[in-house]
């Protein structure tokens, strides 16, 4: 039998599984693929491969993300959105100066928030100059109209003397000038680094550049820039970046600096670009100048140790280990302990032993021994953790926290806390040690990216969890009374489902009958977000005698969930969220929304409910349209909070959580106010509960 | 979708709204398009904390990010595009050290368990591609794209596009059979 011999391009097949070719040149190819085994394989192989790709599970979002948008926009940062296809802004006609562009340059190797071109728009900016007398250097900061009713403003500024040193922050008044506050900062020679954040004088506002901060240049800008501009020019090969735009970044940045850039910039390849007919033939000898004119532009630079070990970690991400190399190459050569060039050795040493697990282990220690860094501690934990080596897993693990800056040492997340009891006698002087830590922390330890309260907040939250970390330790040492102390004292400062489901657990096997109030609340506010499909508690737990009523308040929930759900009011909580003092407040407002009268015989059953988880602890704050105010007062009596007097400010308030409800509706979290209804609704809350009423302002600030 | 100025955009309310800096109506937006726009960010990241990183860091700059918005396109549109544009970005940042651990772990994991999960598999292959090529196939296969709406939010060509999918499927499968 006649075989086909010539067969459809791959690139076809692969259209014409996508149906994207035009039908005369679709028949023609089904028509081969009838005929062809090879070909219909190949267009099945297609199909395999796209099936797997969309059974790819995509991890959900966390349930607090919104909160931590919202935390975030609260702290005044902001983020620059990339509307242009990424640096194809470069080069647009109407760009006055080049600014915008060296701007976007200089952003785009940064590495974190590299957001494009915004010239205009209420942004703030910072620029450094260096002094004749060298170590001084003028800071000027031009503030969003944030800042502007200041007279002055405080700089902080982060100085490293090296990798390796602990940083330390100094701070300086800037004070207003014409359009700005400037003030001079002394930065000592032995600094390498250096970034600022500016803050009002009081720490409770900030900017912190969106999180990126200001790099401290001593004047040196432009060059800056240029070492940018060669890590966007090795970013080429990894293709996000098209040649056209680098070449018009390379022609924006001559015209704007042309003693800096010139020689490198203009050679960029003029010589190439994507539709030249030979690119294939070009592309290689490309690269290989690409490479050169990198480190070219390093040259042009000036060169230092930290930028060079950005831009290898830059060649890393990107995969460029031709540039990886030449740039490590040349660090090792101006500093051959640069924890860089360390770690490239050792990555090189530990991928060459990847597939014998007992010599990397043995190489992990050996390099430990000449030159210990978090580095090669983490990866030997993970590695050890992962061969289930219990006792190298314990050591590394110590090591690792030992290795760890300061404020990032942290055992409770240790794989094995939860399985090897040595770990657990590691873990539970560490995780002490880490309670006094935190405790002791005061405003001056506070990062450069956190205003005063937010860093009160992350203490209080972080010592929260450590509690319940060192709680939940302890029940599993056998220390009960001590276990619940610390559960306890963790759902006090923060309530999380899974440190309440500890404390039940242990409040279980104990089965004390002076712990069942605390049981009968706890499981209260475990169960109580009533549009979750699953409770946050064990069924079980419904039965269990050691919580008074549970399976009558586990009723009230289904009550309450029943009738919010039948009037589709799903989504109100993610599923799985961990109930709060807010979330607690919220089921009712929910509830009376979703009730159509006030005679309704739904009311009286949401009564009960309602009725039966107060009675159990769980905080709620009553509040409902007009409409139901007799009611409203009834259960407000019922439930042992004053009724809430209907004139003045308080029908505002009432306005104002009625709206809140609606606020919570469409986002599915925890609520925030805005700063309209901030007040009256405090004050309702108040009313009704002084306890939400406090927690209510710490999440509004 | 509106074609001029004068047409009457259906978000342009909630636009309105978020730029004002209307927390309920970014609270709506979030409800409405987060899960969609990590499910891009995730295909293009190939991580779960870039991908939550991507999503916080476009709400957080959406109210002053839309003034930037002309109500050519739907709102979820303009996501789309800014999402893919994020997530590009987020995928330069400093990556060796989990690299290594990757490469550590499955060498690790392949000596101790057996490797029967195709899908995990295709997850590793995928993470492996440049974020070039992986962008263009999880757009197309996963999003539904086409390729005219792939090359207008990268900016390229849409022949590039084509070509980008093709080159990303061919390195797909020699991954795969070079994996197993």
């Amino acid at each position: 039998m006649a075989k086909p011999r010539l067969h459809p391009r791959y690139e076809t097949l692969s259209s014409f599984s996508d149906g994207d070719l035009p039908a005369p040149r679709h028949k023609r190819i089904a028509k081969h693929l009838e005929r062809c085994d090879r070909c219909r394989r190949e267009v099945g192989l297609l199909r395999d491969a796209r099936r797997a790709i969309n059974e790819v599970p995509v991890p959900s979002l966390p349930s607090d993300l919104f909160d931590r948008i919202v935390a975030r926009r609260e702290a005044n940062i902001r983020t620059l959105l990339p509307e242009e296809p990424i640096v194809a802004g470069i080069g647009r006609p109407s760009v006055p100066a080049g600014l915008v562009t060296v701007g976007l340059v200089l952003l785009f190797a940064a590495g974190a928030l590299l957001w494009a071109d915004r010239a205009v728009g209420d942004f703030s900016a910072a620029s450094f100059e260096s002094l004749d007398d060298g170590a001084a250097v003028r800071m000027t900061y031009v503030p969003s109209s944030f800042f502007e009713s200041e007279s002055r403003v405080r700089a902080r500024v982060e100085m490293w003397t090296s990798a390796e040193a602990p940083s330390r922050i100094v701070d300086r008044t800037l004070s207003k000038t014409r359009g700005g506050f400037a003030g001079d900062i002394i930065v000592p020679d032995d600094v390498v680094f250096a970034r600022a954040a500016v803050e009002s004088e009081d720490g409770s506002r900030w900017d912190s550049n969106g999180g990126r901060f200001w790099e401290v240049d001593r004047g040196r800008g432009v060059t800056t820039d240029v070492a940018r501009i060669a890590a966007m020019t090795a970013s080429l090969r990894y293709g996000s970046v098209e040649i056209e735009d680098v070449q018009s970044a390379a022609a924006a940045l001559t015209d704007a600096y042309p003693n800096d850039v010139e020689a490198w910039a203009t050679r960029a390849g003029p010589d190439l670009s994507i539709s030249a007919p030979n690119r294939d033939r070009l592309l290689p000898l490309h690269e290989e100048r690409l490479t050169r004119y990198s480190l070219a532009a390093l040259d042009a630079a000036g060169v230092t140790p930290e930028r060079l070990s950005m831009l290898a970690e830059y060649a890393a991400t990107v995969r460029d280990a031709a540039l990886e190399s030449a740039l490590i190459e040349r660090l090792e050569s101006i500093d051959p302990h640069h924890s860089e060039v360390i770690e490239h050795r050792q990555t090189q040493t530990f991928l060459k032993l990847r597939e014998d697990p007992v010599a990397l282990l043995e190489a992990f220690e050996r390099e430990w021994l000449s030159s210990p860094s978090y580095f090669v501690a983490s990866i030997a934990y993970v590695t050890a953790s992962r061969l289930d080596d219990l006792e190298a897993t314990g050591r590394w693990a110590r090591r690792t926290y030992d290795s760890a800056a300061p404020e990032d040492r942290d055992p409770v997340g240790w794989d094995l806390v939860e399985t090897h009891e040595g770990l657990e006698r590691l873990a539970i002087p560490l995780i002490r040690e880490r309670l006094a830590w935190w405790g002791d922390r005061t405003d001056h330890d506070r990062p450069l990216h956190m205003s005063t309260s937010a860093f009160e907040r992350e203490i209080e939250r972080t010592r929260a969890r450590l509690q319940g970390a060192l709680g939940l330790a302890q029940a599993r040492t056998g220390e009960t009374a001590t276990a619940r102390r610390f559960l306890t004292a963790s759902l006090e400062s923060s309530f999380r489902a899974e440190t309440a489901r500890h404390l039940l657990t242990l409040l279980q096997s104990e089965g004390n009958e002076s712990d069942r109030a605390l049981a009968r609340s706890v499981y209260a506010r475990l169960i109580v977000d009533p549009l979750s499909d699953e409770t946050a508690a064990p069924d079980a737990w419904a039965d269990w005698p050691g919580i008074p009523g549970a399976l009558e308040l586990s009723e009230a929930r289904s009550t309450l969930k029943d009738h919010v759900r039948d009037r589709g009011r799903s989504g109100i909580f993610e599923s799985g969220a961990a109930p709060t003092a807010t979330t607690d407040s919220i089921v009712v407002m929910a509830v009376w929304r979703a009730v159509p009268t006030p005679d309704h015989p739904v009311v009286y059953e949401v009564e009960q409910a309602i009725e039966k988880l107060s009675d159990a602890g769980v905080r709620l704050v009553v509040a409902a349209p007009t409409r139901f105010e007799d009611r409203l007062r009834g259960v407000a009596r019922q439930i042992g909070a004053e009724p809430l007097p209907t004139d003045g400010p308080i029908v505002q308030g009432l306005a104002g959580v009625y709206r809140l409800w609606d606020y919570v509706v469409a986002r599915g979290r925890r609520f925030d106010l805005t700063a309209d209804f901030q007040d009256a609704v405090r004050l309702a809350l108040l009313e009704a509960s002084p306890q939400t009423a406090n927690e209510s302002s710490e999440l509004t600030g | 979708m509106g074609s001029g100025p004068e047409s009457k955009n259906p978000d342009a309310d909630l636009v309105r709204r978020i730029a004002a800096g209307d927390a309920d109506a970014l609270a709506e937006a979030f409800e409405l398009y987060a899960a969609r726009l990590n499910r891009i960010a995730y295909g293009i990241t190939g991580s779960i904390s870039d991908a939550e990183d991507v999503v916080q860091d476009v709400f957080v700059g959406l109210p002053e990010g839309l003034s930037g918005f002309e109500g050519r396109s739907s709102l979820a549109t303009w996501l789309h595009r800014v999402t893919v544009r994020a997530a590009l970005l987020r995928v330069k940042t400093d990556r060796r050290r989990r690299e290594l651990l990757r490469d550590l772990w499955e060498r690790a994991a392949t000596t101790r368990f057996e490797r029967t999960l195709s899908r995990i598999d295709i997850e590793r292959a995928l993470n492996r591609l440049p974020a070039m090529y992986r962008t263009v196939l999880w757009l197309k296969d996963v999003e539904g794209w086409t390729h005219e709406q792939i090359a207008h939010v990268l900016g390229i060509e849409t022949n590039t596009s084509y070509q980008r999918l093709h080159r990303a499927r061919k390195l797909l499968r020699t991954r795969l059979d070079g994996g197993r």
